[in-house]
């Protein structure tokens, strides 16, 4: 029914009245109304997302509630066109690198496909064409290597490029 | 309460992959092998490390190298390091000598080498060429694997108008799970592992041909089709309003269908139920929405009526299919 609301809980207290509709594009929410038989009254949990990650979300299924859904996932001929994320979708997503992983996990709990496949391009993208030390840099990754470890890599490249 | 950002070294592994999964795996392994021992365990991941396309391929279908400071980096660093676990190398002719020649590849089986010509190849592999030889058989080809039994190796030569030939190459064939560029000149077989397929041509694919197709590849599950040349023999028969001979050809593993590069005769040939039977509901179909409304005469031809009714999803680009349509895919 257009309109009808449901209640959902952030894991730091907060409830949202959200759309059916608007929930159930996510599928962990879709299953819990309709095979687990939640009653709508209820106010149902999401244990792992925070408010702020939460309002993202929202924001994101309204504004997408009517696309179409996306193809079956296709490893073996699957597109590479990460340049398709459409001018909403590059605006909703300047935010800070911790705000885009903590929406890639919720996108992944809430099993809502659209979200997960462009948090995951905008994430593609700013890895890119970079080097390795430009990754380690841009995502802060410690090189934990050890210097013998390291050596060994070098040792090997020396010896590949003198073959 | 102290917030703790999330990084991207946080994210579990198969949020990993799924990241790495929209990149070509030559930008997975130039920009993340060797970062930390976590990333360099997953893009060692034969996913990652089986197929690797070491050129840049455009949309006109151009080929051209990687950009030195990428393909210096493969040859120097990366090939040598996985060289055990490439099986499959698609390489350009400016940069495929180098590649061939920065280590060793012991499990290779497929080698596609594109812009390429044949003595080119050839000599990369070993073969003096005379001056009055012109290779164009495929005993030539052949006679560069005169090393592997004759059931290990299946190579012909396509030349195409568009100033280019394609030379096909295919070792260990009985192990083969993809069979990509078929063109007419496919010489046949049986090759019962291979579940992908994809065919190209400049010359029409007759009704013939995919009925070829279907005997060589019984377990298919995933067809493309590029080729924008009406087919010859869909003329004739219609006027000669002859069906006798026109056997409905049989595809019961497709799955997935892609016809966005086809001419409106393929996709009359995979929709009209007389040509060919799809698997009821079992098919994703990817095509132009405006070329299956045109073909479907705006979703009210009976020919293609039973075909689309046994799609179980279209993918028309992005388009919504309309409402007044949805009857004609009830299982969409």
């Amino acid at each position: 029914m257009a309109g009808h609301k449901i209640k959902l809980q952030s894991n730091d207290g907060d409830i949202f009245d959200v759309e059916v509709e608007i929930a159930k594009l996510s599928i962990t929410i879709k299953t819990m109304l309709e095979d687990l038989s939640m009653n709508e009254e209820e106010i149902i949990p999401l244990p792992n997302i925070n408010s702020a990650i939460f309002k993202k979300v929202i924001q994101w299924t309204t504004h997408h509630k009517d696309d179409p859904p996306l193809p079956p996932e296709d490893d073996e001929n699957r597109e590479k066109n990460t340049n398709d994320i459409s001018s909403w979708d590059q605006e909703f997503l300047k935010v800070d690198q911790g705000t885009l992983f903590e929406l890639i996990l919720a996108a992944n709990y809430l099993d809502i496909k659209g979200l997960l496949d462009v948090t995951c391009t905008s994430v593609a993208n700013m890895i890119k064409g970079k080097t390795s030390e430009e990754i380690r840099q841009t995502f802060n990754i410690k090189n934990d290597f050890t210097p013998q470890e390291e050596e060994q890599i070098k040792k090997e490249n020396e010896w590949c490029e003198n073959k | 309460m102290l917030h703790i950002s999330t990084e991207l070294n946080d994210l579990p592994d198969e949020i990993l992959m799924l990241i790495l999964k929209k990149l070509f795996n030559t930008e997975v392994l130039y920009s993340l092998i060797d970062v930390n021992k976590r990333l360099n365990t997953i893009v060692r991941d034969p996913i990652f490390t089986s197929h690797l396309t070491l050129m840049r391929r455009f949309l006109d279908n151009s080929n051209y190298p990687l950009p030195d400071l990428i393909l210096d980096r493969f040859c120097s660093q990366i090939l040598p390091s996985i060289c055990h676990k490439i099986k499959w190398l698609n390489l350009e002719s400016s940069s495929m000598k180098r590649i061939l020649h920065a280590t060793n590849y012991p499990n290779l089986y497929g080698l596609g080498l594109y812009d390429i010509e044949i003595e080119t190849a050839l000599s990369l592999i070993g073969i003096s060429l005379h001056n009055q030889i012109y290779l164009q058989s495929k005993e030539d080809i052949q006679h560069t694997f005169r090393d592997f039994k004759d059931d290990q190796v299946i190579s012909y030569v396509d030349y195409f108008q568009e100033q280019y030939g394609l030379c096909h190459t295919y070792l260990y064939p009985e192990q083969l799970k993809y069979y990509h560029t078929v063109t007419n000149n496919f010489p046949g077989g049986l090759f019962t592992c291979v579940r992908t397929i994809s065919l190209h041509d400049e010359h029409p694919f007759e009704h013939e041909f995919f009925l070829r197709i279907a005997q060589s590849f019984p377990f298919m599950k995933k067809l493309s089709l590029n080729n924008s040349k009406p087919q010859n023999n869909k003329l004739c028969r219609e006027s000669q309003n002859d069906n006798q001979d026109f056997s409905i050809i049989n595809y019961p593993y497709l799955t997935t269908l892609t016809l966005y590069d086809a001419h409106d005769d393929y996709i009359e040939e995979f929709l009209v139920d007389t040509k060919i039977c799809l698997p009821k509901n079992a098919v994703l179909l990817n095509i132009y929405y405006e070329q299956v409304k045109r073909v479907t005469h705006n979703f009210t031809r009976d020919t293609t009526r039973i075909n689309c009714a046994k799609l179980n999803s279209l993918y028309l680009n992005g388009r919504r299919l309309p409402k007044y349509a949805k009857d004609y895919f009830p299982h969409v």
